[in-house]
């Protein structure tokens, strides 16, 4: 098991009243899973999602990690965690617009000081796996939406994560890009990677292996 | 990640070409203020220090106590150098000053007056490390009739020629210096700007000894300057004990009108701590180093203000960056060396600007200062790591608030778009600004009182007439004084010159002091020390001087010229009578003359309006005239001068037609005055422009801010005028504020300011509210220009999301 949510909740307050985003939320995930996190607008779809990614904490609830509580970690402890095993993707790509494709790739590993030659190594994979060599000394602004949600998968997936979050990665993408994005997490996900996806679109949760329903913070 | 860090830091510089140009270039030009300042104080601090024994040397102060009243002064009498010399193992050398003197010096065709120049002991160069750069320094001041000229006097006279051991005519038509043929047996390297006394004459003492040999045994003869070389370790405190005794032993102070002591100053001190009168070279104030230490300050506080404001502003567009970054697995930590990095590259900029533009305002900064500065005194002594410290400095305060606001960014917000500014972060920018504007209020208030001060000091009626009124300087000549009356008539017959008057003093110059005993109402004879100056009889008609009582002196009392005295109001007060009409009759006795009082005339001011008006007798004495004064009328002015230079070279063809006018001589008393008021108005601007260059990218941040709510507003049916008054009204609140906050502060500050002249203009409410005005127009200008942009510019896209 990659991780177990028990009990989790989260709410805020708003007129002395409690408003619940999440309430009473049980499940788990195996590795090798490809979960579909599915529901309208407003339903927490989200906040779940940061919670799994260690973005955010839920105010009651337990969440284990490979077997490490994570609510009760000190916050330099969780970021580690979460830096070593888990990939972001998200539906505004959210690439830093003043460095390059190169340079974007490479920062994950900066953080996790890798070396000079590493890097490399790595980054020239990553290009070259998703076929974005020409556009590696480009500006995020001079790429399509498609390819900078490519270069934004590349990101996630280089330092090698067991588990990669999505928050709508098509969202903002036309159909056959959003396609090709799918069957890069399908690919993904063959070769042993964790998925959970938050999505809105039926076609895209038939990726996945498993679909959670939330409704109004609670899973239905 | 160095490297990343960098590419980042210089993109977004790039990116952002307005804002990176506000903030560097603000920044800059407060980095390149504090370094003027600091090389200007450095200058003020350097004076002698270039003295190799320059800690060892003192010079005498002498004091002159009286019951109620006392004088303490650097010019002083001749024996106290040798009985201290004789007297004391501590005290090693002595060296004498004798002048300011001023000789009539002619070689072959070239005649110059020399106004700059001592007689002077021949141990000199070997306490002052004033370099030789041809002469024996032990022996070229020794021979009577020996001078010593600096390098620039020297070209001035021989050009090319070999100075050494040439002959100079000196002195042969009188004056107070020594008549006879000088011998050059020296050149010296031109005296450093930074020495609290200059010269470009020096002469040996031996040679005034043979033409003024009693003086020098005459503790009441007050014509010298005394440095003493003493030890090292020399306590002056244990050395001030046995002062007492010396003076019991050589100076009989018995019936005396005044207590004389003498006290000892380090020369380290003469420039910028000395309070004695007298002085023998303009002397540096100390508060105007605080003054501008503290202008320095702020500048550079107001540009770190500026610099933490922008950045926070700017904090908005790098918000996603952050979130990105933590997403990523930037901690904390990182995150804020980043940006504290990106403060420092920015800071290290602004720092390799304002060297640049110093370096670029050098020979403008001159004409400020009035100081020689070359590029290497930036790079000279201390001011380079001092520079340094306060660029990291800069860069830590400035940096490291926005990099704790940046860092402190919650990825999830900030990636969902959403930022929820906290209110404290709000009010500090809040109260960031209130102070720069309190700051820059005060400056303007301040620089209209420096400007209102100076109005005054060169436009108020000082009691006598200075326009129009032109001095010739002969130098008390013998042979124009023996012709003065064919001279002053060749002059009246002139047309332009309406009157004329020969004097020994004219106001703003040199003169003595006198004692003079006058009966009091008792009367006895009653001893005091007025100011003298010795005029001829037309000198209080010429000059337009007020009578209070009694007469002027005039040709009709033939008796004027050997017993009577004109005094003015401060002189009654001094020797106790309340009225002037009181003293008129009573009998006087000064400098072996005796009779009586005849007038009073009206206090006017002869010293600058730093000094309160002094008791002064006006003793006739035409014979001791130094000086010629016309007054003139006429429209073609240089035309005039052409022609009364032709009448006195027709009657003087020996001596340089040497000419000024009495207001440009008498307002010269200001030029440090006028100097502080040009760099005080100068950093004040600046300091102004900076706060500006603030207010500008803080109007940016809330319009930005307020994006949304201006587009709701607009299309609610808002019209452009609303939303500007919408957006300065927060701001002119702030401004508001400053105002209350400096006017007592400035307030304060001016008035102490004020403390050092004797005469000020009245600190008046409105020169504060004029100056919140003027900083309110300026901060609703800054405003506005962003408040119309904002308010222009087209809801739909503020309102469209994503």
């Amino acid at each position: 098991m990659l991780l177990q949510l028990k009990n989790i909740s989260k709410w805020v307050q708003s007129g002395g009243q409690k408003v619940f985003l999440l309430k009473d939320i049980n499940f788990w995930v195996n590795e090798g899973d490809f979960i579909s996190i599915m529901g309208p607008s407003g339903s927490g779809k989200s906040t779940l999602l940061n919670i799994i990614g260690m973005l955010d904490n839920a105010n009651e609830g337990s969440y284990t990690f490979l077997d490490e509580s994570v609510l009760s970690l000190k916050e330099k402890h969780r970021a580690n965690l979460y830096k070593q095993y888990i990939g972001f993707v998200f539906q505004a790509y959210h690439l830093i617009d003043e460095l390059t494709v190169k340079e974007n790739l490479e920062m994950p590993l900066l953080y996790k000081k890798y070396g000079a030659s590493e890097r490399k190594a790595l980054v020239a994979d990553m290009l070259d796996r998703f076929n974005i060599v020409g556009k590696k000394d480009l500006f995020p602004s001079q790429l399509s939406g498609g390819q900078q949600q490519l270069v934004g998968v590349a990101r996630a997936l280089i330092a090698s994560p067991k588990l990669i979050l999505a928050d709508e990665p098509t969202g903002n993408l036309n159909s056959k890009q959003g396609e090709e994005i799918m069957d890069i997490f399908t690919q993904l996900n063959k070769e042993g990677v964790t998925i959970i996806q938050v999505t809105h679109s039926e076609k895209n949760m038939n990726y996945g292996s498993r679909v959670i329903n939330l409704l109004d913070g609670e899973i239905v | 990640m160095l490297k990343n860090y960098i590419k980042i830091a210089w993109r977004n510089l790039l990116k952002n070409k307005g804002y990176s140009a506000i903030n560097i270039g603000g920044l800059a030009i407060g980095m390149a203020c504090f370094l003027m300042i600091v090389m200007f104080i450095r200058d003020e601090l350097s004076y002698d220090r270039y003295h190799e024994k320059g800690n060892r040397i003192y010079r005498v102060i002498h004091h002159y106590d009286s019951q109620n009243s006392g004088v303490n002064q650097v010019w002083g009498n001749a024996p106290v150098g040798t009985a201290l010399q004789s007297d004391f193992s501590e005290i090693l050398e002595t060296v004498q000053f004798s002048g300011r003197s001023d000789i009539l010096l002619k070689y072959k065709d070239k005649v110059f007056q020399e106004d700059n120049c001592f007689f002077v002991d021949k141990n000199v160069f070997e306490v002052f490390s004033w370099s030789l750069i041809s002469g024996n320094p032990k022996t070229a001041l020794e021979a009577p009739y020996s001078i010593v000229l600096t390098e620039s006097t020297a070209k001035k006279y021989f050009g090319d020629e070999d100075p050494m051991g040439q002959t100079i005519d000196g002195g042969r038509t009188g004056g107070r210096a020594a008549e006879g043929v000088y011998t050059v047996t020296g050149v010296v390297k031109d005296i450093p700007m930074n020495s609290h006394f200059t010269f470009d004459v020096l002469m040996s003492m031996s040679s005034f000894r043979q033409t003024r040999p009693q003086i020098f045994d005459s503790w009441g003869y007050v014509d010298f300057y005394t440095y003493v070389l003493t030890p090292e370790n020399f306590d002056v405190g244990h050395f001030q004990s046995k002062i007492p005794d010396f003076l019991e032993k050589n100076v009989d102070q018995e019936g005396e009108e005044y207590y004389y002591n003498i006290t000892f100053e380090p020369l380290l001190e003469a420039y910028l701590y000395s309070e004695s009168g007298r002085q023998p070279g303009v002397t540096g104030s100390l508060s105007n180093i605080y003054i501008f230490a503290i202008i320095g300050f702020f500048i550079l506080v107001i540009a770190c203000i500026n610099f933490t404001n922008l950045a926070t502003t700017r904090s908005l567009e790098r918000a996603k960056e952050v979130g990105i970054r933590k997403v990523i697995g930037a901690e904390k930590k990182g995150l804020i060396y980043q940006f504290l990095g990106e403060a420092m590259v920015m800071v290290s900029l602004s720092a390799i600007i304002g060297i640049i533009i110093v370096m670029l305002c050098l020979p403008w900064m001159q004409e400020f200062t009035g100081k020689n500065f070359v590029s290497a005194d930036i790079f000279n002594g201390l001011i380079l790591p001092l520079y340094s410290i306060t660029m990291l400095f800069t860069g830590l305060l400035s940096g490291s608030y926005p990099a704790l606001i940046l860092s402190g960014f919650r990825p999830v917000s900030v990636l969902k778009g959403v930022f929820r500014t906290s209110p404290q972060g709000a009010n500090l920018r809040k109260g960031l600004v209130i102070f720069q504007f309190s700051l820059s209020i005060a400056l303007i208030a301040s620089t209209a009182i420096v400007y209102f001060q100076l109005g005054y000091l060169l436009n108020k009626n000082l009691g006598f007439d200075q326009e129009k009124m032109l001095v010739l300087d002969f130098n008390y000549d013998d042979q124009v004084l023996g012709n003065l009356d064919v001279i002053k008539n060749a002059f009246l017959t002139h047309t332009d010159v309406k009157s004329i008057s020969a004097s020994r003093s004219i106001p703003g110059g040199y003169f003595p002091g006198a004692g003079t005993e006058i009966e009091s109402q008792d009367g006895s004879m009653n001893m005091k020390t007025p100011a003298l100056f010795e005029v001829d009889v037309d000198f209080i008609p010429h000059f337009n001087i007020e009578m209070v009582a009694g007469r002027p002196y005039s040709r009709d009392f033939p008796t004027d010229t050997s017993s009577s005295m004109v005094i003015n109001e401060a002189a009654v007060k001094l020797f106790g009578y309340a009225s002037p009409k009181n003293i008129i009759g009573k009998r006087f006795s000064q400098w072996g003359k005796e009779g009586k009082v005849i007038g009073v005339v009206k206090d006017f001011n002869f010293r600058s309006l730093h000094q309160k008006v002094e008791p002064l007798a006006l003793r006739l004495e035409p014979l001791s005239s130094r000086y010629i004064t016309l007054k003139v009328q006429s429209k073609d002015l240089q035309a005039t001068i052409d022609k009364i230079s032709r009448i006195w070279s027709s009657i003087v063809p020996h001596r340089p037609f040497l000419y000024s006018f009495l207001d440009q001589s008498f307002n010269g008393q200001y030029e440090a005055d006028i100097r502080f008021k040009k760099l005080f108005t100068l950093f004040s601007c600046l300091a102004i422009l900076i706060a500006c260059l603030g207010l500008l990218g803080l109007a940016t941040y809330s319009a930005v801010q307020r994006t949304k709510e201006i587009g709701i507003r607009k299309v609610l049916g808002a019209e452009v005028s609303s939303i500007i008054r919408l957006l300065s009204k927060d701001f002119i609140k702030l401004v508001l504020i400053a105002i209350v906050i400096a006017t007592p502060f400035s307030w304060y500050a001016m008035n102490r300011w004020l403390e050092a002249y004797a005469y000020q203009v009245e600190v008046n409410w409105w020169v504060f509210v004029v100056s919140g005005l003027i900083a309110l127009i300026i901060a609703v200008l800054t405003i506005s220009f962003h408040a119309f942009r904002a308010a222009n510019s087209n809801p739909i896209k503020s309102l469209r999301t994503e």
